[in-house]
Parts: structure tokens; C-alpha cells; sequence
């Protein structure tokens, strides 16, 4: 069986599963747990497909020999297909989500209010992810892109913080506005060219709209803000702290380390491929959005007094370089977005997680209540540093690897003002330091500032083998880069290749 | 890979795998930790003098990292004079540290600890100087930023100790976007990192005349900020606060000259650029005579020691910014044998504080010379030595290459400049000697001050007095050898492998005695005596006569003003509150209020008129639609009144609903795929 269906469709046997499955939270758990990682193995084997290929292959989307296609709905002029592939931006994006998917999994095994419920949507969610990255079909993609939303909106709305419900809606609101915009576009598209094929529609791009560069951009606008709004970029990032602050930990895990991702998948995949004219015109404003993310995130995340949020903002820095590279139309730039996606997946996940491995202890997020936590606790203080210098930028973790590439990408980019963009950007670093070391500072050095009713304990076997694999491929990430930019180089290439005869 | 690349590696890993020892055996050898430390160094340091025994060969070896559309990236070692002199400052100076902390942080709670980061500075500060490109460089240059931050902090439950590291990192992490920036634009106009590409490169004219400047001042910045240079200095005093062996490692004798190596590293390139040059000697020049006038009025006896290494570091860039051959020798010779007396300097405090019980206010010491004698002797050796004794000191000869080089000046067109920086360093050598001797007098003679301290003082173990005597031998070798070669000593193995293009333009070259090279040396000689034993015989004067009390007091009334400013370090740190920490504070914390309630504000409008079109089609869906579609339609109505619903079953409906649709496309997908 396609390994890509396979992978799609398995967490959905799960889903189904559970609703036959017996009350038992224990049971709930360990099926959560066992599709997921079931799902981790299926990610791995697809990279180690698509690596063991011939130079090259499946640089383009639609290639490579993971690919199907079938015949799915046909209603006279309307035809749509079943198909999936992956390329060497997408199967690193389905690796990233394998990762995270058994570790979000048991990050959840805390939750006691209905398990089985929050099981079955969180596998319904994964079915939704891996779905997005592997459709080859624009009406494939939008049922995915759609199943995504609904399961994450209840495991915000039931199972979230005291305002949880606010902050369900307003994710939701939010993200179908995107969609919408989303959906017009493709129908746009679709009317004029009469295919949903994917790889088909970037082959006829320059049909869409022939000589009419206004309507053009217009479509790319739409497309670029229904992304963006996921990314999130400035000033479409607000749904993203409150929704993050109010998810459990293991929903805030797969929001921060796969759906944003979503949007820079999307924008790598559509909107940018499609519209290569579009995307030049509009360079200042990306850049300028970009950049004003990186820095604006990065102050705002200073000013926060709760843990979580802070971490939820420095998403919004973060993910602004994953734009400055994109944008920047250079092979180190794309490269530095796609290593910056997947960095931040590793290093957000791994924030959210230190973070709630502290709530589920002390049951408040409060930083100017901690303190001293390193003379208390100074295992968990170790892997905190790791994820959080890694956050910060520090060399030899992935972050710092993909943000060099980027600021590199970006500096060498033909695009007007560059490389004055880039040397705005740059504050992003230092206000990184800034507000995370402020925080190392507030929860983990000093003394300690309140006594606590239980003595705190370090991370426990099961909460270490969700933290430690995110150290660890950060680790290798950041001294070997190697291992991801001989995959994806490739289809960078094929990406960049686009806009050559654009840029001058 | 050739033989002398692997002693490298072997070199840079024995550090790496005493820390990773220590980091799994936190508990185990916690108060052992120096049974793992000591050792592994002294493999490396072995190593380093076998590599050091051919210094004029430069030995390259490298290997492709990464390939990145069609740009190959590649990273590498490269051994040559300098790297050689590096490896053997790093090597002993650690080594002696590690052996000085395990006398002096015994029964530390976090021994084991201390050991593992003292472990990981020394293995990036290996791997910083072994980099044959700017971006292992770099890497090691914030894995050092790292370790450091880490051993400021080891008191981290004091307030001031975790101030001091936040302080020390952002500060340096502001010169660092500097240097970054330089690394980008080097990359676009060579395409390359790799210092003889670069080099190669820029001087077959790739990089245009304007961006050498910019690139050096880049590279600059992020040296200021690591070698603690105006304005980027203000968290180099702070620093103290960490345990002293770390201040004499660290924050004095090496990772502090990582600046001053990469300048002198890229000098080939800067020196193209002659107004990156001056810029450089009048920041370095300007830092000397600046932290000394502090150094004045400090009383804490490490803060002395402290500007005392700005003042110093000031020196080597001053000399540096020359951009001629002998002046570029003299800058990184100063380099090496500064980290020899001040790291003695910096002990020797060390084990005056451990012997009088961690007081570390000279003005409650005095008088110490007969209970610690050895911490005295080579303290006052390393105090001649800073000052600059002729003859037989090294600091003597780096300082009187330095003054020549800057008498000598590049022949461009800012000769003059240089020469007044002359003046302003040999004055800064004669403070340099007075507050130096300021700072031993009052410790180990006049009067004590504090009998309770004087009486409990104690001479240190024989592991801490051991480090200072090899120390202040090591100034004393360096010094006889000079005397011997005439100022030609092993420094000159530096210069052969440099024999590029731009430092050529300048050569004054040392040796080959034209008038002006003898006449620059023969004053340099005469200012630099006079600077040593004024200042000496001054703060002599000042500090151990009554009369001297009497003029020194009435002198201070004189300049009161100055003096307090000067005491309150020129305000430079308020003056970085009031402009950097707090405008950055306020502007965090407006933005985010604008974000709560602006940004925000506008989403939040939107949803509310949604909410309202969301009821009226709720209420429509109430009565049309059933199961599934319900519950999904239903979501715009408001949360509260579905999650009701979710929880009376509705929830199960929709899952039912969602799952078997889904299921179907795949029961659908795979049927068709069979037929």
C-alpha cells in the first residue's frame, strides 16, 4: 500500500478505534500513543524513500516514486483527483510531524477529563496534518486543510484553560476568514485553468491571468494572507498567544510545531510557486511584514509576565524569519526557511513542553513566581537550556543553523533594499537574547520566591523521553545540517529556479 | 587528514570530553571533578607544545559541510604561528586554572559543575583559534559567550552574580550582530568564509573599497564587544562576580583576547581599509587611558584587576589598528604575554581572597607580605611585569613594541594620529604602573587595616601557588628570552606566515634596522622606562610615605569631581539604562499593550460582528440541519452553549460524523485504485 495513504489514513483506523474502544483512560492513552507512533515509523521510512531515490528525484512536486494518483470524483467537466506526493520540502515537513506526533501524544497522557474524546480528535488531527503535506490536489488539500481545524477547535475549546471557549472561536474565526480567502483563490484558479492537479497548475502558472499582473496580485494577496494568517505574521498573529496560552500542552505542542508550519508550507507550495511576478512586486511588503514580525514579536514576548505566552510570541519572531528567507528567493534563503520550520517545530515543541512539564507541577505560569529552579531542579534546568538557548540561537542547535541561513539568504538576495532588510532583522537576534535570557533569569536563577505545597520533582521517565529526542535532533541539526539540506536542496533549487527570469 | 590537524582535534576534544565526563557523572565525582579536569588538560596542553615545535609551517585541512545549491560550504583547521601561540597561551593558562580551582573551589557545592563549564569554555576557545573560517569562528565565538555566561553565574542564586551574566551576554550578543553582519557581507562578495578565500579574494578587488571599511567595523564590533572595548566594556567588571579562577580564565587572559585575535586574524583584510584602521586604534587608545583612570579609584581588588584587562586589551587594539607588521606582532604579542601576568595577577587576588576568608575591599587588607608570601611574590612579580621592568619582563617588551609600532605608523595618511596615540599610551603605562603598585601596596604592605583579616590570613595549598609561580616564571622566561634576542624572541614566528599582500604594504619590517625603525625603538625604550618606574615610584611615593598620604590626599581634593565620576565608572552604566535598557523596556511593553488592545482590538471587532451572523445562521441551522453538520454549523453561535451540547453527546455525534466520512473517501479511493 501507498506509503503516503498509509501514513494519512492510519491515524483515522485509530480515531475509529477509540470510539469502539472501552471507557478506560488507560486504553485511550496507549492508542493515542501506539497510532502516532505508528505514524513516526511511517515518516521515517517515507524520508529514507524519497533520500535512497537517484540524485535529484522528486526535486519537483509530483516526481518522486511515492506518488499516486487516482481517478476521484468526476462530474462532468469537474474532475478531481485522488492524489498525493511528496517533494523534499514536504517529506521534511511529514517527518517533522512524525516527530512530534507520539510525543504530543504522551505529553497528553495527563489528561483526565475524557480521554478517549481527546484522543480520537487528536488523531483526527494528525490524519488532517499529514494529509495537508502529502495532497497533491488542491481540493484534497482544502479537505485536509479543513479537517485540520474543526478537531483542533474542540481540543482547545474542551479540554483548554479558563477561557478557553473565547479563545477556540476566536482560532477558529480567524483561521476560516484564511481559508476563505484561501478558497476563493483556488476556484479563481481553477476556472481558469480547469485542473486542481497541483504540479499541473505551477507548470500553467503564468496562464492564471495572463497579462493582467493586478488580478494577479490580487490572487496572490489572497493566498498570502489566508497563509500568513497560520503562520502567523504580523498584524494576523493575534489569535496565536490567547490560543496557545488557553491549549492543553500537547495541542500547544502540535499548533506551534506543525499547523504554523502549515502556512509556510502552503506559501512555499501555492502561493509563491504560482505567482512568481506577484511575489517580486510584492517583496517590500513581505519583507517589511517579515521583519517587523521578527522585531515586533520579539519585543512584545519581553513585555509578557506569563511563561506560555512568552514562548507563544517569540512563535511570531520566529516564524517572521521563516518569511525573510522565503521572500528572499535565494537557495540559502528558502533553505533557512524550510531548516527554520523544522527548528521551530523541534525548539517551540520543546518550549511548550518545559513549560507545561512546570504547570502540571505548580499549576501556574506566573514567571515572577519562580525562581532558583536551577538549584532545585538542575536536570531539569539542563534540557530547559537546551531548548531554550536553542530558541535563543545559540551555534551547534538547529536555530542557529537556519537563521544564519536565512540572514545569509536574505543579505544575497537581488531583491530591492535587501540587504537593508536584513540588517534591520538582525535586532531580532539581540531582542532574542534578550527575552529569553530575561526569563532564564526570572525562573531559573535566584533564590526561590514561593514555597510550593508538593516539593517539586525533575521530569519524569515519560515527560524525559518526550523532551530529550527534541534536544538531540536539534543537536544533530545544528553540528550536521547535512542530513536535511541533501534532501531538500533539490527541490530548493526547483523552488528558486522559478523566479530566476523574475528577479533581476 | 595530516598528523598535525589530528593534534588539533585531539587538542580541542580533551577539554569537550572532560566536560562530557563531568556533565554524566554530576553526582558520582562530584567533589572529584578535578581528577577528570586536570589530566585531559594536560593531554592538551602536551599537545599543544609538540604542535608548537614547528612554527613557521602552516598546516591546512578541511572538509565539505553542507552543499547548498550548488555552493559548497567548508569548514576546517588551519595551524599556523599564531594558532600555535594561541593553542599554548590556552592550554597552560586552563591547565593552571584547573589545577588553581581545585584548591580554591573546594567544598563548592557545584564543584562538579564548575569543572564541566571551565571544560567547555577552554574546548570552544581551542576551537575558536584552530578555525581555518568566520564561521566555526563564530560558533565558537557564542559557545564561548555560552560558557562564560555559565561561569559568571555560578553564584546564580545572587542577585548581582545572575545580573552580571544576563549583562555580560546581551552585551556581547549587541557586538555580535555587529560581527554577523560583517560574516554576511564578507559571504556575498566572496562567496566564502574560509579566511584565505576571503583573503584571496578581497585582494583581487571583490569586495569594493566602501564595504572594507564597513565589514571591518562589523568585525569590530563584535571584537568591542567580546574584548570589552567603549562603550561595550560596561560588562566586563560586572563580571567578577563569577569565582575568581574563572575571571582569571575567562575574563582576563583568554576568551577576553578572542577580539583581539579575530582582528588580528582579518587583518589582512582590514588593513585595506585605512580608516577601519584608525577607527580602531582611536576606540582601542581611548578604552586604555578611559578603564585605567578607573582602575584609580577602584578599591575592590579584583575591579582593579578588571580595567586594569579593558585598559590593557585597549593596548593591543590600539596597536593593532596600525595595520603595519610590527605593530600587528606587537598587538598579539601583547596578547600572550598579558594572559600570562594578568592570569597570575588574576589568581594571585584570588589567593589573597581565599586567604583572607572572600574580602575582597583592599581597604580593609594591608600588610599581607609576611603571612602569604608566595601569593606576594608573584603577585609583585606580575605587577612589575604588567608595568612593564625592562629587561627581564615580558610585558616590557610587548608594551615597547607597541609604542614603537605606533611611533612608526602605517606611512598613510593618519601617521599623526597615530603618533598622538603614542602619547596618550605611554601615559596610560605610567597609570598602568602606579595603580598596579596602588593595588599591591595596599595589600601586602602598609599598615593592615582590618585586624580580623590580617590575623585569619593564611597562605593558599600548593595547588594554587603551584599555577602562580609557573605563571610569573613563564613572564620571567619570556622576558630573559627577549633580553637575550634582542627584542627578537619566539613572537617573530608569527610574522612569516602573514606574508600577505595588504600587512606588506605596510612593512616597517622589524629587523632590518632602517634610521627610523632603530631611531622609533630607541624612544620607545626611553618612554616606556619612564613610564614603568614613574609610575612605580609615584604610587610608591603615595602609598608608603606620610608625605606621599598627605600630597595624595590633597591632590584628590583638587579633582574631586573627576574622581567621583571616575568612581562611578564615567556613568557609563547609567547611561546605558537611561538609553538602552529602559527605552527598550518601555518600547516592549507599549507594543504589546498595542497589541492587546489595538492590533487585537480590530480581530476582536470583526469576531463580534461574526458572532452576530453566527447566531442568526445558528438559529437557521437549528431547525434545518441534524447530527454532524449541526454541531459543526453550530460553532460560530458562541461556545458555551455547544460545548453543553458537546458534552450531552454531540460531541460523539460529530467525531461519528467526521470519521466516517473521511473513511469513506478512503474506502472510495482505494476501490477505484483496485479498479
Amino acid at each position: 500500500m501507498n506509503l503516503l495513504v498509509l501514513i494519512t489514513f492510519l491515524p483515522l483506523v485509530g480515531a475509529a478505534l477509540l470510539l469502539f474502544a472501552g471507557r478506560q483512560a488507560q486504553t485511550a492513552r496507549w492508542i493515542g500513543l501506539g497510532f502516532s507512533a505508528a505514524t513516526t515509523v511511517l515518516a521515517f521510512m517515507a524520508w529514507n524513500q524519497f533520500a535512497a531515490g537517484p540524485q535529484g528525484h522528486g526535486a519537483v512536486f509530483g516526481s518522486s516514486p511515492l506518488a499516486i494518483s487516482v481517478p476521484w470524483i468526476e462530474a462532468g467537466k469537474f474532475k478531481v483527483n485522488f492524489a498525493m506526493d511528496v517533494d523534499g520540502i514536504s517529506v521534511f515537513m511529514v517527518l517533522l510531524t512524525g516527530i512530534l506526533a507520539p510525543i504530543a501524544a504522551a505529553a497528553g497522557f495527563g489528561i483526565e477529563r475524557n480521554p478517549r474524546g481527546f484522543y480520537a480528535l487528536y488523531l483526527l488531527l494528525l490524519s488532517g496534518m499529514y494529509g495537508t503535506f502529502v495532497a497533491e490536489d488542491l481540493f484534497l488539500f482544502y479537505v485536509f486543510w479543513e479537517v485540520m481545524l474543526l478537531p483542533m477547535y474542540f481540543l482547545i475549546g474542551i479540554w483548554g484553560g479558563p477561557k478557553r471557549e473565547f479563545a477556540a472561536i476566536k482560532f477558529f474565526l480567524y483561521t476560516l476568514a484564511g481559508s476563505v480567502l484561501m478558497l476563493g483563490a483556488f476556484l479563481a484558479i481553477y476556472f481558469k485553468l480547469g485542473t486542481f492537479d497541483i504540479s499541473e497548475i505551477l507548470v500553467r502558472q503564468a496562464d492564471i491571468y495572463k497579462g493582467e499582473p493586478a488580478t494577479r496580485l490580487t490572487l496572490f494577496a489572497a493566498l498570502f494572507i489566508g497563509f500568513a494568517i497560520k503562520v502567523p505574521l504580523f498584524p494576523f498573529h493575534t489569535w496565536l498567544p490567547l490560543a496557545h496560552v488557553e491549549a492543553p500542552t500537547p495541542i500547544s505542542v502540535i499548533l506551534a510545531g506543525v499547523l504554523l508550519k502549515m502556512g509556510g508550507y502552503g506559501l512555499m507550495r501555492m502561493a509563491y510557486p504560482w505567482f512568481p511576478d506577484a511575489v517580486v512586486t510584492a517583496w517590500p511588503w513581505l519583507a517589511t511584514l517579515a521583519v517587523v514580525s521578527i522585531i515586533y514579536g520579539a519585543f512584545v514576548a519581553m513585555a509578557q509576565t506569563d511563561w506560555k505566552k512568552l514562548v507563544a510570541y517569540s512563535s511570531v519572531s520566529h516564524m517572521g524569519y521563516v518569511i525573510l528567507g522565503l521572500s528572499a528567493l535565494t537557495n540559502e534563503g528558502v533553505t533557512g526557511a524550510v531548516l527554520q520550520m523544522f527548528s521551530h517545530g523541534l525548539l517551540s515543541g520543546m518550549m511548550f513542553l518545559l513549560v507545561g512539564v512546570m504547570y502540571d507541577q505548580v499549576h501556574h505560569r506566573e514567571m515572577a513566581r519562580f525562581g532558583g529552579l536551577a538549584s532545585k531542579l538542575p536536570k531539569y534546568t539542563f534540557i530547559a537550556m537546551v531548548g531554550f538557548f536553542g530558541s535563543l540561537g545559540l551555534p551547534g542547535l538547529s536555530g542557529f543553523v537556519s537563521e544564519m541561513m536565512v540572514f545569509f539568504g536574505a543579505f544575497g538576495s537581488k531583491l530591492p533594499d535587501a540587504k537593508l532588510y536584513t540588517i534591520i532583522g538582525t535586532i531580532g537576534v539581540v531582542m532574542g537574547a534578550v527575552y529569553i535570557l530575561v526569563m532564564i533569569q526570572k525562573i531559573f536563577l535566584g533564590k526561590p520566591k514561593e514555597k510550593h505545597e508538593h516539593e517539586l520533582h525533575e521530569p519524569s521517565v515519560r515527560e524525559w523521553l518526550m523532551l530529550a529526542p527534541l534536544g538531540v535532533l536539534s543537536l544533530v541539526i545544528g553540528v550536521w545540517p547535512r542530513v536535511a539540506v541533501d534532501i531538500i536542496d533539490p527541490s530548493v533549487r526547483a523552488f528558486t529556479a522559478l523566479f530566476a527570469s523574475h528577479v533581476k | 587528514m595530516p598528523t598535525e590537524a589530528l593534534l588539533a582535534v585531539v587538542i580541542c576534544a580533551m577539554p569537550l570530553l572532560s566536560a562530557c565526563i563531568l556533565a554524566v557523572t554530576r553526582k558520582t565525582l562530584l567533589h572529584k571533578a578535578h581528577f577528570v579536569g586536570v589530566p585531559l588538560m594536560l593531554v592538551s596542553l602536551a599537545c599543544a607544545v609538540v604542535l608548537a615545535l614547528h612554527p613557521h609551517e602552516v598546516t591546512k585541512w578541511d572538509f565539505e559541510w553542507m552543499n547548498l545549491g550548488g555552493v559548497s560550504w567548508r569548514l576546517g583547521i588551519e595551524i599556523d604561528g599564531l594558532t600555535r601561540a594561541m593553542l599554548i597561551v590556552v592550554t597552560v593558562v586552563s591547565t593552571l586554572v584547573h589545577l588553581f580551582s581545585s584548591g580554591y573551589m573546594k567544598g563548592d557545592d557545584r564543584y562538579s559543575d564548575f569543572f564541566r563549564w571551565l571544560g567547555f569554555f577552554t574546548f570552544s576557545m581551542l576551537g575558536l583559534v584552530v578555525s581555518d573560517n568566520l564561521l566555526t569562528l563564530f560558533v565558537f565565538w557564542e559557545t564561548m559567550g555560552l560558557s562564560s555566561y555559565k561561569l559568571i553565574g555560578h553564584y546564580f542564586q545572587k542577585e548581582s552574580a545572575y545580573l552580571a551574566c544576563k549583562k555580560a551576554f546581551m552585551t556581547t550578543r549587541v557586538g555580535d550582530a555587529g560581527m554577523f553582519l560583517a560574516l554576511l557581507a564578507l559571504f556575498f562578495f566572496t562567496g566564502s568564509l574560509q579566511f584565505d578565500d576571503v583573503f584571496a579574494k578581497a585582494a583581487a578587488g571583490a569586495i569594493p573599497a566602501a564595504a572594507i571599511l564597513w565589514i571591518s567595523l562589523g568585525l569590530f564590533m563584535g571584537a568591542a564587544g567580546k574584548s570589552a572595548q567603549f562603550p561595550l566594556h560596561i560588562w566586563l567588571p560586572d563580571a567578577m562576580e563569577g569565582p575568581t579562577p574563572v575571571s582569571a580564565l575567562i575574563h582576563a587572559a583568554t576568551m577576553v583576547a578572542a577580539g583581539v585575535y579575530l582582528i588580528g586574524r582579518m587583518m589582512t583584510l582590514i588593513a585595506m581599509s585605512p580608516e577601519a584602521l584608525v577607527v580602531i586604534s582611536c576606540v582601542g587608545g581611548f578604552t586604555a587611558i578611559f578603564a585605567a583612570a578607573i582602575a584609580f579609584t577602584a578599591t575592590d581588588i579584583k575591579k582593579v584587576l578588571a580595567y586594569s584587562t579593558i585598559s590593557q586589551l585597549g593596548f593591543m587594539f590600539t596597536a593593532l589598528g596600525v595595520g603595519s607588521d610590527i605593530a600587528w606582532q606587537a598587538g598579539l604579542f601583547h596578547l600572550v604575554t598579558h594572559a600570562f601576568f594578568k592570569a597570575c595577577l588574576f589568581l594571585g587576588s584570588g589567593s589573597v581572597i581565599h586567604a583572607c576568608h572572600h574580602e575582597q575591599d583592599m581597604t580593609r587588607m594591608g600588610g599581607l607580605w609576611k603571612k602569604i608570601p608566595v601569593t606576594g611574590a608573584t603577585y609583585g612579580f606580575a605587577c612589575l611585569a604588567i608595568a612593564g621592568l625592562p629587561f627581564i619582563t615580558s610585558g616590557f617588551w610587548s608594551k615597547d613594541q607597541i609604542l614603537m609600532g605606533m611611533l612608526l605608523g602605517n606611512g598613510g595618511p593618519y601617521d599623526g594620529v597615530y603618533r598622538m596615540l603614542f602619547y596618550v599610551l605611554a601615559l596610560t603605562a605610567t597609570m598602568t604602573a602606579f595603580y598596579m603598585f596602588r593595588s599591591f601596596w595596599l595589600t601586602f604592605f602598609t599598615k593592615p587595616r582590618d585586624h580580623h583579616v590580617h590575623d585569619h590570613a593564611h597562605e593558599s595549598p600548593i595547588s594554587m601557588t603551584l599555577a602562580l609561580v609557573v605563571l610569573a616564571g613563564l613572564a620571567l622566561v619570556d622576558g630573559v628570552t627577549n633580553a637575550l634576542s634582542d627584542g627578537q624572541g619566539w613572537q617573530t614566528a608569527f610574522l612569516p606566515n602573514h606574508g600577505d599582500h595588504a600587512l606588506a604594504r605596510f612593512a616597517k619590517t622589524w629587523g632590518h634596522e632602517g634610521d627610523q625603525v632603530h631611531h622609533a625603538h630607541s624612544t620607545a625604550v626611553v618612554f616606556s622606562m619612564i613610564a614603568c618606574f614613574g609610575g612605580i615610584g609615584l604610587s610608591a611615593f603615595a602609598y608608603l610615605t606620610s608625605a606621599g598620604e598627605r600630597v595624595r590626599k590633597a591632590a584628590r581634593a583638587q579633582i574631586q569631581p573627576l574622581y567621583d565620576a571616575a568612581k562611578r565608572k564615567f556613568f557609563m552604566d547609567d547611561i546605558a539604562e537611561a538609553v538602552v535598557i529602559q527605552p527598550t523596556k518601555f518600547l516592549g511593553e507599549l507594543l504589546y499593550q498595542a497589541d492587546a488592545k489595538g492590533v487585537d482590538g480590530i480581530v476582536d471587532g470583526v469576531g463580534a460582528a461574526a458572532r452576530i451572523t453566527g447566531t442568526v445562521s445558528a438559529v437557521a441551522d437549528d431547525k434545518v440541519v441534524d447530527g454532524a453538520v449541526h454541531a459543526a454549523a453550530g460553532i460560530p453561535s458562541g461556545g458555551g452553549r455547544l460545548f453543553n451540547r458537546a458534552q450531552t453527546g454531540r460531541m460523539r455525534n460529530y467525531l461519528f460524523g467526521a470519521v466516517g466520512a473521511i473513511g469513506l473517501f478512503a474506502v472510495i479511493v482505494l476501490y477505484m485504485r483496485r479498479g
